[in-house]
């Protein structure tokens, strides 16, 4: 970009940036936000270079003042406080797009990592006494279950949506452009006794389908958030929102109930895996609702 | 402008069972109930959900408090009228504003200069100025000030039939109970203001809620006879007073969205996005004086680049910290109002005593060798020395930070901050006894979610400061890919 902009047009720009962050701050849809009444031969050159857009509606900063490395620099504070958050928005849009492909082609597999992501944000919290009865000392246990979380996510995929291979999950995923973090098809040692150590087979056949679809497409979308440095709470809401409004549609409900549907689902699996206890009747032998969780 | 969006009222507030109210549940996790806030929280709530998220995450509660009120005259104001209003009703100060400015600057001795001045020119002066008339009229153990008050079941009638109950506690001002008045008083406003300063209308009457929503058997003993539902609301600025309307529709709306966002954020996994989604104002038009504009429309620093697997990172550790509060603290508000007495002192968390003498700042106790065990194991231990005597009951009573001076077989002596108290004559009832509770350090939870949030809101604009400063280069290579070498010295090469 070789075009330098005037003070006036830098003020002009800065005014642009607020209306699309205030409008998309009042929750107005990114296409209906930021348009504004100007003259247009105060952003004719403007215009030309790509940084506004002009149409029947009126006027709009573009997403190319982005790339524009002159500019923040020459704004004031306020105008770099816009100018960072115009960033996420647009970043959050893009994310938009790759949530409405997931959904296009109907594919499991953004489910599949969205799991295994959740699963990597937990601290595995379980009664200490479960993890010594089956071979592994409490101080061990975070590292010993980090090794496991690729397989205990495989497991709920492979019982819903039929995958068996998270190289087959990475390499579709690849093959439609949407990204996916390093997971290795690694046997962890000690498998069989996290597994027994969870009761997993019984917390997988005491899950449902649609929560954990709805799980796998949040943590999805979360995951992008991450990888797009995202920060500013506008963006991240773009990308939330449309994530759970393409889950209501796909599912048919709405979030209020998915989410009913997942408390259901942590509260069923804990009266599943309750174990006896030596002073009083039952307990939970883990803490689900820090494991099986929304972002 | 309030633009808060609407939720929908939750189903039921969860509170304890009987078998966490008496601890025989290990405390770990989620809680399973539902929070026990303060009037402070449901404000913030109604203000705004991102000032409730704040609040209840990031330890930060101050979208309502001007630092002006935190640490300059908000508290100062407050507390000189404390102490004038019962000392002119004893007659021990004349309604004369010079005489009474002469008491401010020996109450207020201990201030900074600046903070002492200017308390009394722009607020004080104006506020006596004002009430002189009615100051030269009060009558001893008339009003009472700094009264907690706190209910489990505070009931709130729902848009279209049915109501909700809610806990809820706080502290009021005063409680006039000659004119049968509850003040909320504050140094925001302005002269001119022709309305009540934000939410502080709602504040006085969230107060009244509870007051008015005891049970009568859970009065304290000297106060048995009073109606407080009968009792008129003022919010008192330096300037004028405003009546506050009790019945208010839009008040119990309020409540009903402020609760929504308080059991939903502790819950988990939820909203944190829409509470952003649904905030009450926007940068263009930003509530200038919310006392988070700083976190909330801050410009984040570049460096570290890090920051958004940062926020993920510690995101996790903000909700345990909230968890960790409601247990050592919500917990607690819980069993003072559902448990027995002898329940709460088997668990050790309430002592009880008979109240021998008040003498200027000290209390002076008389407890048995099973009421005082608590307090000697804190001893013992070394632990702090410090406790809460309620004067009254745990629904309607006089909360007051004590610390223990000594000890002399069943008296024991604690030091209290100056309080006009209830007194009646020698027929009626005073309350014999306190209660003596130990403080537990939950605030110390709320601490670290400050530092955390700090941390992931701070850093670096320009690279080159970044670029040397060992936190940042830390937090890049522990969050990101960069990797970390220790460098050797030029001496050391």
């Amino acid at each position: 970009m070789t075009y330098s902009i005037s003070l006036d047009e830098v003020k002009i720009l800065k005014g642009l940036l607020l209306h699309i962050v205030d409008d998309v701050q009042k929750n107005i849809l990114l296409n209906d936000a930021g348009w504004v009444n100007v003259d247009p031969a105060l952003v004719r050159n403007l215009c030309e270079v790509g940084l506004c857009i002009v149409n029947e509606r009126g006027v709009r900063v573009s997403p190319v003042i982005l790339s524009h490395a002159d500019l923040p620099p020459r704004l004031d504070v306020d105008g770099q406080y816009l100018f960072s958050i115009f960033g996420d928005i647009m970043s959050g849009s893009e994310l938009e797009q790759i949530l409405n492909k997931i959904v296009d082609q109907s594919s499991p597999y953004a489910f599949a990592i969205g799991l295994e992501r959740m699963l990597q944000n937990s601290e595995f919290p379980i009664a200490p006494e479960r993890a010594v009865q089956n071979g592994i000392a409490p101080d061990e246990w975070q590292t010993k279950v980090a090794a496991a979380i690729p397989e205990l996510a495989m497991m709920v995929a492979n019982r819903f949506w039929n995958v068996k291979s998270w190289n087959v999950i990475l390499s579709r995923l690849k093959t439609m452009n949407l990204p996916a973090p390093e997971i290795k098809e690694l046997k962890s040692e000690q498998f069989g006794q996290i597994r027994n150590v969870l009761a997993w087979n019984t917390v997988i056949e005491n899950m449902g389908e649609e929560p954990s679809k709805a799980l796998g497409l949040i943590w999805y979308a979360d995951y992008l958030v991450g990888i797009r440095g995202i920060q500013a709470p506008e963006g991240i809401a773009l990308v939330q929102r449309r994530a759970w409004s393409i889950m209501e549609k796909n599912l048919g409900k709405t979030s209020a109930e998915i989410k009913k549907e997942i408390d259901d689902m942590t509260d069923k699996i804990d009266e599943a895996t309750r174990e006896k206890d030596q002073e009083y009747s039952t307990r939970p032998i883990a803490s689900w609702v820090d494991i099986l969780r929304l972002p | 402008m309030i633009i808060m969006s609407t939720r929908v009222p939750v189903d039921r507030w969860n509170r304890p069972r009987t078998d966490i109210l008496s601890e025989r549940k290990y405390k770990s996790g989620q809680p399973p109930f539902d929070p026990f806030p303060a009037v402070s929280n449901v404000l913030n709530a109604a203000l705004c959900p991102v000032a409730i998220l704040h609040d209840m995450l990031h330890g930060n509660d101050s979208a309502l408090i001007s630092r002006e009120e935190r640490f300059g005259g908000g508290n100062l104001f407050q507390n000189f009228i404390a102490f004038l209003k019962p000392a002119m009703a004893d007659g021990k100060i004349p309604p004369d504003i010079q005489r009474i400015r002469f008491e401010f600057e020996q109450f207020a001795r201990s201030a900074p200069d600046a903070a002492r001045e200017k308390c009394w020119r722009f607020y004080l002066e104006r506020w006596c100025n004002r009430k002189l008339e009615e100051l030269s009229r009060l009558k001893p153990n008339e009003n009472f000030f700094e009264v907690s008050v706190s209910n489990s079941y505070a009931q709130f009638r729902l848009r279209d039939a049915g109501t909700r109950t809610y806990p809820i506690r706080g502290r009021i001002d005063e409680v006039d109970l000659k004119n049968h008045k509850l003040i909320e008083r504050t140094i925001k406003g302005m002269p001119t203001d022709d309305v009540p300063p934000r939410l502080k209308d709602y504040q006085a009457w969230l107060l009244w809620k509870i007051l008015s929503s005891v049970q009568r058997s859970k009065f304290p003993a000297f106060w048995r006879d009073v109606d407080f539902a009968s009792f008129t609301l003022t919010v008192e600025t330096p300037y004028r007073d405003f009546e506050v309307e009790k019945e208010n529709s839009s008040f119990e709306e309020l409540t009903h969205n402020a609760y929504s966002w308080i059991q939903d954020l502790a819950k988990g996994g939820r909203s944190e996005w829409e509470a952003y989604a649904g905030r009450s104002c926007t940068f263009a038009s930003k509530m200038t004086d919310c006392g988070l504009l700083g976190t909330c429309y801050r410009r984040r620093p570049i460096f570290p680049t890090t920051r958004s697997e940062i926020h993920r990172e510690f995101r996790n550790i903000y909700r345990p910290l909230c968890w960790q509060v409601m247990w050592d603290h919500h917990l607690l508000e819980y069993q003072k109002l559902e448990l027995e007495d002898d329940e709460l002192e088997n668990l050790g968390h309430v002592s009880k005593g008979k109240i021998i003498s008040f003498h200027g700042r000290e209390i002076e106790l008389e407890l048995s060798r099973k009421q005082a065990q608590p307090i000697l194991d804190q001893q013992i231990s070394g632990e702090s020395n410090s406790y809460v005597i309620v004067v009254g009951t745990f629904h309607i009573g006089f909360e007051l930070e004590a610390n223990f001076l000594r000890s002399t077989n069943d008296r024991y002596v604690m030091e209290i901050p100056q309080r006009r108290l209830p007194q009646t004559p020698i027929a009626l009832i005073i309350p014999s006894d306190s209660s003596v509770l130990r403080q537990k350090p939950w605030f110390l939870s709320k601490h670290v979610q400050r530092d955390v949030f700090a941390l992931e809101s701070w850093g670096f604009q320009l690279p080159d400061r970044a670029a040397t400063h060992s936190v940042i280069q830390f937090m890049e290579s522990l969050f990101g890919v960069k990797h970390l070498r220790r460098e050797r010295s030029a001496r050391a090469q």
